[in-house]
């Protein structure tokens, strides 16, 4: 079993994800960044891309974003952003 | 005394008044559910933010930091706007600050009435707000129709004002009050922003608040501070993340007070068919009574009539 954290997605208008999962690939200002369980203290702004969340057993989920902001800290993320789009997978 | 047909006319009326007063409550009824989870949803977000930002304060500044080089935000609502160039150090909550001189209240209240004391509670809030600080040169900002009818030729100056506000929330048009409201800031207009607002806490229940908007809190080097990793620097951070900040602000200030208006409404539209219901009642009752004395009379005139020919 993986080690897994939590997960959360909030827009102003709904909570889109928060669920734990193993890891996500998200892109950051400085490039796609990767956070895995027991991340280091982590703030970052986001930029246009696609974001790769991966759930316990492989599951994969996608979604689009138009940047927005990243905390991650004592196994707790949040993701929050004005745009956000689940897609099936990256064009 | 009234008639018979004129009592028939009033139930008429009364009826009608209650057909119109049930369907406006079963209206803001489905309207409230709709942003009550709005106003509900909207709160984790601005409540993460306002964390994200304090951490933000809290950081210590590194050398790499900009901001003491180049002191001057350039924040950005929308694209193909031109970005809002502030200097830094306003943005932040002032220690010493004296009172603010000019501060502008934003007036957050419904387009429409019929909701019962809703807008006359926000008002009387503005009015004593603006009786308490008489040393401040106050300046309006009302969102909302009521509170600028109201206001508008009173001597309290309006500088800014926006009504028709869709329900919806439509993202453009919150962006487009918050570089407004921003705007006035960093053109000096104003030397602080306060939002009145209806809070929203149940259907019954909303509480008027005054709150401060412009002012990010500063931290004073907490000790269990983390030390966070942060990417971009500092000021490219902020740049970002306050827009987004004041964006939210805005749209939780409109959600919470969306809710509070619907809630207030569906209530006086329960308390107005009530009240319809129980007049509808007493006229019934009068209309029968008046009906059984003129079937009595007449009775009474044909027995007296057929006394009158034996």
């Amino acid at each position: 079993m993986e080690p897994t954290y939590r997960f959360t997605i909030l827009s102003p208008k709904e909570k889109i994800l928060d669920e734990d999962v193993v890891s996500i690939v998200a892109p950051g200002a400085a490039g796609y960044f990767g956070v895995l369980a027991n991340h280091a203290p982590l703030l970052s702004t986001m930029e246009e891309g696609n974001l790769k969340v991966t759930m316990p057993g492989g599951e994969e989920k996608w979604f689009k974003i138009e940047g927005g902001i990243f905390r991650v800290a004592h196994n707790s993320a949040v993701l929050l952003t004005e745009s956000v789009q689940a897609i099936s997978a990256p064009a | 005394m009234a008639s018979l047909l004129d009592i028939k006319a009033r139930l008429k009326a009364v009826e009608n008044i209650k057909k119109i007063t049930r369907a406006m409550q079963l209206v803001a009824a489905a309207k409230f559910k709709r942003s009550e989870d709005r106003a509900r949803t909207a709160r984790p977000y601005s409540q993460e933010l306002d964390e994200v930002l304090g951490i933000l304060a809290g950081l210590a500044e590194s050398a790499e930091d900009s901001a003491a080089a180049d002191p001057t935000f350039e924040l950005s609502f929308f694209e193909g706007e031109p970005p809002l160039e502030v200097e830094g150090v306003r943005l932040f909550e002032q220690l010493d600050e004296p009172e603010p001189k000019r501060p502008g209240v934003v007036l957050f209240t419904a387009d429409r009435g019929l909701c019962g004391a809703f807008n006359t509670r926000l008002i009387r809030a503005a009015l004593e707000f603006v009786r308490t600080h008489p040393k401040m040169d106050v300046k309006l900002i009302p969102i909302g129709k009521k509170g600028f009818t109201f206001f508008k030729n009173k001597d309290i100056p309006i500088i800014y004002h926006e009504d028709g506000i869709s329900d919806k929330l439509e993202l453009d048009a919150i962006k487009r009050i918050t570089h407004k409201l921003v705007e006035l800031f960093v053109n000096d207009e104003v030397d602080a922003l306060y939002f009145i607002y209806a809070q929203f806490k149940s259907a019954m229940v909303s509480t008027i608040q005054i709150e401060k908007f412009i002012g990010i809190p500063r931290v004073e080097g907490k000790k269990e501070q983390e030390d966070y990793i942060l990417e971009p620097e500092r000021k490219a951070v902020y740049e970002q993340l306050l827009p987004l900040y004041a964006t939210t602000k805005v749209f939780a200030t409109l959600a919470d007070s969306f809710a509070s208006e619907y809630g207030a409404r569906m209530t006086a539209m329960q308390l107005a068919t009530k009240n319809a219901e129980e007049m509808f009642d007493d006229l019934v009752i009068l209309r029968n009574r008046l009906r059984q004395a003129a079937i009595t009379k007449e009775l009474g005139e044909i027995v007296g009539g057929a006394e009158a020919l034996k």
